[in-house]
This record gives C-alpha cells, structure tokens and sequence, in this order.
C-alpha cells in the first residue's frame, strides 16, 4: 500500500470517472494527478465526465437556511478580510 | 449597473479583489442550493448549515484563483460545497482514508464546462430522465460515489463487486449521461 502506483495514459483515463468523483484513495488519485501533470497529450475525458457532476446537483431539493447563517458567514469573512 | 445582475463570474471577480457584498450576492444565489446538496449527503441538517458556510469561506478564499479554471461559478461552487460534505462525510468514518489536506483546490477537479448549458438550461426532470435510463448498477455506483461520498473500494464492498466492475460502472455510467445531457441540451 505504501509505494506510490504508477497510471499510464490508457488506465488514467480509464479511472477519470472514479477521479472527477473524488472516489479513489489519495495515492491512487495522485497517481492520476502526476500523468495529468505529465502527459502532453489531453485528457477531454476529465472535464467532460466532470461536468455531468453539477447537474446531478440539480436533483437535490433546495432548502432555505435561516437569515442566521447568512449573518454568520459574512461575519467570518469580515473576520477573514 | 441600471438594475441588470452581474453574472455570477463577475461577482467571483469581484469577490477576488475583496468585495464582501458580491460574496454576500452569491451567497444569496446559491444558499437553498448548497444548503440542499450538503444535507443530502451528510444527512444532518446542523452539519449542513457548518459545510455551507465552509463554501463561502472557501470561495472568499480561492475567488482570486477562479479565472484561472474555465469553469462556470455554478459549476465551481457546487465543486466546492460537494467536496466540503465529502470531507465530513470521511471524517465520521473510519473505514475511510482521511482527506488529503494536500488536495487541490476543487477547480482543479472540475476546470471545464464542456457544455455551458448543463449549468443553466437542464432542469432536474432531464437529469432524473436521464439517471434513470441508466442500468440500475451503473446509477447505484454513481449515487454512492457522489451522494455517500464512498471512495471505490467502500462502493466495491458495499455492492459486493470488484474493483475493477466500480470503475466501469461509474465511468460506462458518467459517459452516458454525459451523452444522454447532451443530446438533452442540442433539443
């Protein structure tokens, strides 16, 4: 578990569902991220197959927060500056 | 400014430079919909609420890094408040690798709307649609992974399949919804 696997092309994009989904374990995911660093060629499978996640979004109902937690994130980024 | 809105990209520009009353615009675009993707999958109202706030903080805080991704803000935000309940989500379990406080900013992960129009012309009827044309494998491994925050190997134990059967599931699963939204999104 501990030595860092090594992705080649084919199996990165293989695992760009598992990665756009955050689903795969960190030394794994690393893996991904060093050949996307990498590797000159594109890599379209990533930000197509991520960009179904926000609409999955949509199926979520909405649900107003209280005013308080309007007052309580401004206050903390006022904190922040 | 004669009563037009600012896009939500020009208030995440604005909030880069430290403008506090865009933050507080976009916070009050996307409250009901960051409030019900957090509940969903933390399944605690209070844990919620905290996660939504850790949202805002986390687009005062990276807003300046935003126009180096090519996403929409939409699409950017609801990056940010996924991740957040994921977080919690492993947190409570022990069976789950702790995050990384390494990763990356969530921009990183979705950098691109292929199809802007995901973000804004697809209603939740077409989604659902669209879920539920896929093998009912194929949309479990989906759901677990996005809405239980399982990483492949819980979904693998969970579901009783290999390794190898999570990965094709979620990825066969993603290409066609990518398709079927797609071909939504052309009618």
């Amino acid at each position: 578990m501990s030595q860092l696997p090594s992705v080649d092309h084919a199996e990165a994009i293989e695992l760009a569902g598992l990665y756009v989904l955050d689903a795969l374990l960190p030394s794994l995911r690393a893996a991904v991220q060093e050949h996307l660093g990498a590797c000159p060629d594109a890599h379209l499978e990533f930000d197509e197959l991520g960009s179904v996640l926000p609409a999955l979004a949509l199926l979520v109902e909405p649900i107003q927060p209280p005013a308080a937690l309007r007052a309580r994130v401004m206050a903390a980024i006022k904190e922040r500056g | 400014m004669a009563g037009v809105a600012a896009t939500d990209e020009t208030l995440v520009e604005r909030v880069a430079n430290g403008d506090q009353g865009s933050l507080a615009e976009l916070y009050d675009r996307y409250q009901s919909l960051t409030l019900g993707l957090a509940a969903r999958i933390t399944g605690d109202r209070t844990v919620a609420e905290d996660v939504v706030q850790e949202t805002f903080i986390g687009v005062w805080r990276a807003a300046g890094r935003f126009s180096e991704g090519r996403a929409s803000a939409r699409t950017w935000i609801i990056a940010i408040c996924h991740h957040r309940a994921v977080d919690v989500l492993r947190r409570r379990r022990p069976s789950s690798p702790l995050p990384d406080p390494e990763l990356p900013p969530p921009v990183q992960l979705v950098s691109v709307d292929v199809w802007p129009a995901v973000s804004r012309a697809l209603d939740a009827e077409a989604v659902r649609g669209a879920l539920n044309g896929l093998p009912a494998a194929q949309r479990e491994a989906i759901e677990l992974a996005y809405f239980g925050g399982l990483t492949q190997q819980e979904i693998a134990a969970r579901t009783d399949v290999p390794l190898g059967t999570v990965k094709s599931r979620v990825r066969l699963g993603l290409v066609a919804l990518r398709d079927a939204l797609r071909s939504v999104d052309r009618q």
